[in-house]
């Protein structure tokens, strides 16, 4: 092994390892809280598309009032229920 | 650098094993740091493959033969081009070339990707990742591409002959960056799947990486004919070959699939067909690598690759259908349509029509690929289906498909009208008439042909038709001048013109292939140095024999003028390349090439001395057009990637939209 393949070698290393650790190491106290609680994040997924597509069809809602979807036109608090 | 590459290859394996659980665990848990370095794996398992690779082709290049790859699949006289490209050339670098590109897509999804895409992402990264953990650990413990070779030799045996051509330093890695890259669409919709996220969010982010991979898929495929046109010798570009067909099966499911998403994105209809169709699409990759590399298929012209590691695959295909059924089964409630198929005399029915008519293709080509096996394991003898087979059931098929891409833009949503979708396709008719004329005209005679000819004119007449409506429209509302108006139709939504410049190219193809098979024929004459002979019109002039050295081969040539149409005292040099070590010369065809028909010689054989020389002629008509229908397809394809994921019209009429009633038929189904 010459010492160019050494250095490039522990840099591979370095790198790779690196690369999988630095997330830990850069996050703060505050910023691992982040990670809000699986049922959470679902529930505000579920919220969002709620709001902005048809749950019948996947077509979006054009503007916050409308009652009847565009594309299947079932009503929009059928899908909510 | 073996030292080197063992080590990026050690590194790669924990590291996707890595991302894959710190991937999963991150979804679970929604912690922030684990997603991160889970990304961040993925990216480190990139950058160590490349290392890997790099290791290996720093090896190839340097004519390191203390490496197996390397003393395996090139030899000392072999051009930097065929060495770089001997990574491909044996299993070990076909499974690291494999993984990597893999690997570069996971990096890719994992660093670039997240910050498009963040709610299929998180599980997208731990599904590849988890797929690459195979490869690298394929790589690492069963197809080890550092393993040393016993001894010092000081030169290799060379690459396979067959492999010795310029295609094939760019069919196999267009190939593979498709074949691998249909993990990525099929991984995305299985995370959407689990979520139960709407058709309206995965289908743009799931179409747009099915068509960067069917672009490269359908490309490699032409090229695949290309290379077997110029280097097999026998005048022809597609023979249903095992490995050929291998590369056509998830080409089908995945041109089903594209065409059935445009339903899903619509109407939310058609999921459990597409639910078929992209499982069908990814497994049928495995399947394709298991014909290639498993040697089953002793029938094929690729069978010179296989070796063993097919097994492999056929475990991975196993544990992948049984992830997948699983998946599917626990989301059994998101694979029912939303809405039912009111007509089926409507696009959807049309888009599903042709759905059926491709995976019917696809079990037809996978029932006559996989013929010798099943023969063998009920009667004990292994049959192979000849060609006749694959043409009379793949043809009508075809002509069915093409029929049905001409009539699709005409054929309203929901429910459309036969005398109303008749009068759409006004051109298309026209079209349909001087395509048959023509080809009678042109010399086709077999009903396969004349109504071949007829359909895919018709076909591109329905296109064209779109295009010259589109722009007709658009100068009315701008003023435009057409040039302007049709480049305006086609930025505006390059989606849906992209799509339809991808169908001409298609029909280009069929053009070419019908053609290809109207008033072709073939002449074998032997041939006295100095003898003239007729060939078809053709006055075809044998000069004499000529021995030419190449870089790690001879070739004897033949030399021959050509005199006819398009041709005036025209020099062709059809010979065989003898390569050290291998008993049966290479054939070396001479092409000359033209818009209409090629003349193609093959040098057969040659008396000692070269008086006298065995030469086969065929006048292939119009073959031309289907390497041209090739670029022209990607330009569609390109066209169509370029642009956003929602047309821009459909973006400003949304901001404006207003409730419409559905149509009360529609409503009655509902009641």
């Amino acid at each position: 092994m010459t010492p160019v393949g050494w250095v490039l070698a522990v840099a591979l290393v370095v790198g790779v390892v690196g690369l999988a650790v630095v997330p830990f190491v850069r996050a703060k106290p505050a910023e691992t809280g982040q990670g809000a609680p699986r049922s959470d994040v679902r529930a505000a997924v579920a919220a969002e598309l709620r709001a902005k597509y048809c749950l019948w069809c996947g077509e979006p809602y054009p503007t916050a009032d409308q009652t009847l979807c565009g594309s299947c036109g079932r009503p929009r608090e059928e899908a909510e229920a | 650098m073996v030292w080197l590459g063992r080590l990026a290859l050690a590194l790669a394996g924990i590291s996707t094993v890595y991302a894959a659980a710190a991937g999963l665990w991150a979804y679970r848990t929604g912690d922030v740091r684990w997603r991160e370095s889970a990304r961040g794996a993925a990216v480190g398992t990139a950058v160590a493959l490349t290392a890997a690779v790099m290791a290996l082709e720093v090896a190839l290049v340097g004519g390191d033969f203390s490496v197996w790859a390397v003393y395996n699949h090139t030899n000392r006289g072999l051009p930097l081009a065929y060495r770089m490209t001997a990574l491909w050339g044996g299993d070990s670098g076909s499974v690291l070339f494999w993984g990597w590109i893999l690997s570069l897509y996971t990096a890719y999804v994992a660093g670039i990707g997240w910050r498009k895409e963040r709610r299929m992402t998180p599980l997208v990264v731990p599904m590849l990742a988890g797929l690459l953990v195979f490869f690298t650990g394929m790589s690492n413990l069963v197809v080890d591409p550092f393993r040393v070779v016993p001894g010092s030799p000081t030169d290799g045996n060379g690459l396979e002959p067959l492999l010795q051509n310029p295609v094939m330093t760019i069919h196999p890695p267009a190939m593979y960056t498709g074949l691998i890259g249909l993990a990525v669409p099929f991984a995305f919709y299985l995370a959407a799947l689990w979520q139960r996220l709407p058709g309206r969010v995965w289908t743009p982010v799931v179409r747009r990486w099915l068509l960067w991979s069917w672009m490269f898929l359908s490309a490699a495929i032409v090229l695949g004919g290309w290379w077997a046109y110029m280097e097999l010798g026998w005048g022809g570009y597609w023979e249903w070959d095992p490995v050929e067909n291998a590369s056509l099966l998830p080409w089908l499911t995945a041109t089903a699939f594209l065409h059935t998403l445009q339903v899903e994105d619509r109407r939310g209809m058609f999921r459990a067909v597409g639910a078929a169709l992209i499982t069908a699409t990814f497994l049928l990759t495995l399947v394709g690598t298991y014909i290639t590399r498993s040697g089953v298929l002793p029938n094929s012209v690729h069978a010179f690759a296989g070796t063993g590691v097919g097994d492999y695959f056929v475990g991975l295909l196993w544990a992948v259908l049984a992830g997948t059924v699983v998946v599917l089964v626990l989301r059994r409630d998101q694979l029912v349509d939303r809405i039912p198929l009111v007509d089926t005399f409507s696009r959807e029915g049309v888009y599903f029509l042709m759905s059926f008519f491709l995976a019917v293709l696809a079990a037809v080509v996978l029932f006559g690929t996989f013929y010798p096996v099943l023969s063998r394991a009920l009667t004990g003898t292994a049959v192979v289906l000849q060609v006749g087979f694959f043409n009379t059931l793949s043809v009508p098929l075809f002509l069915g498909l093409v029929v049905l891409m001409g009539a699709a833009p005409a054929v309203a949503w929901r429910s459309a009208r036969w005398r109303e979708t008749a009068r759409r396709l006004s051109g298309a008719w026209v079209a349909a008439i001087a395509g048959l004329v023509l080809a009678y005209g042109w010399g086709a005679r077999t009903p396969a042909q004349l109504f071949g000819d007829t359909v895919v004119f018709f076909a591109a007449g329905s296109m064209i038709q779109e295009f010259v409506r589109g722009t007709r429209a658009r100068q009315r509302s701008t003023r435009e001048p057409w040039p302007q108006a049709l480049w305006g139709l086609v930025r505006a939504d390059r989606r849906r013109w992209g799509g339809y410049v991808s169908h001409l190219a298609f029909l280009v193809i069929v053009l070419g292939v019908i053609g290809s098979h109207t008033g072709n024929y073939t002449v074998t004459e032997t041939f006295r140095q100095g003898q003239t002979e007729a060939v078809g019109p053709y006055r075809v002039t044998f000069t004499g024999l000529t021995d030419v050295p190449g870089p790690t081969y001879e070739t004897t040539q033949a030399n021959i003028v050509v005199n006819g149409p398009g041709y005036h005292n025209a020099t062709a040099t059809p010979g065989l390349q003898f390569f050290p070590g291998n008993a049966q010369p290479v054939a070396h065809v001479a092409i000359l090439g033209g818009w209409w028909q090629d003349f193609y010689a093959v040098l057969e054989g040659y008396t000692p001395g070269g008086q006298t020389v065995n030469l086969q002629f065929f006048v292939n008509p119009m073959v031309s057009w289907i390497w041209i229908g090739m670029y022209l397809l990607v330009a569609g394809s390109l066209v169509a990637l370029g642009g956003p994921e929602r047309p821009r019209s459909a973006v400003r009429a949304g901001a404006g939209w207003l409730p419409v009633p559905a149509p009360l038929r529609e409503r009655r189904d509902e009641a």
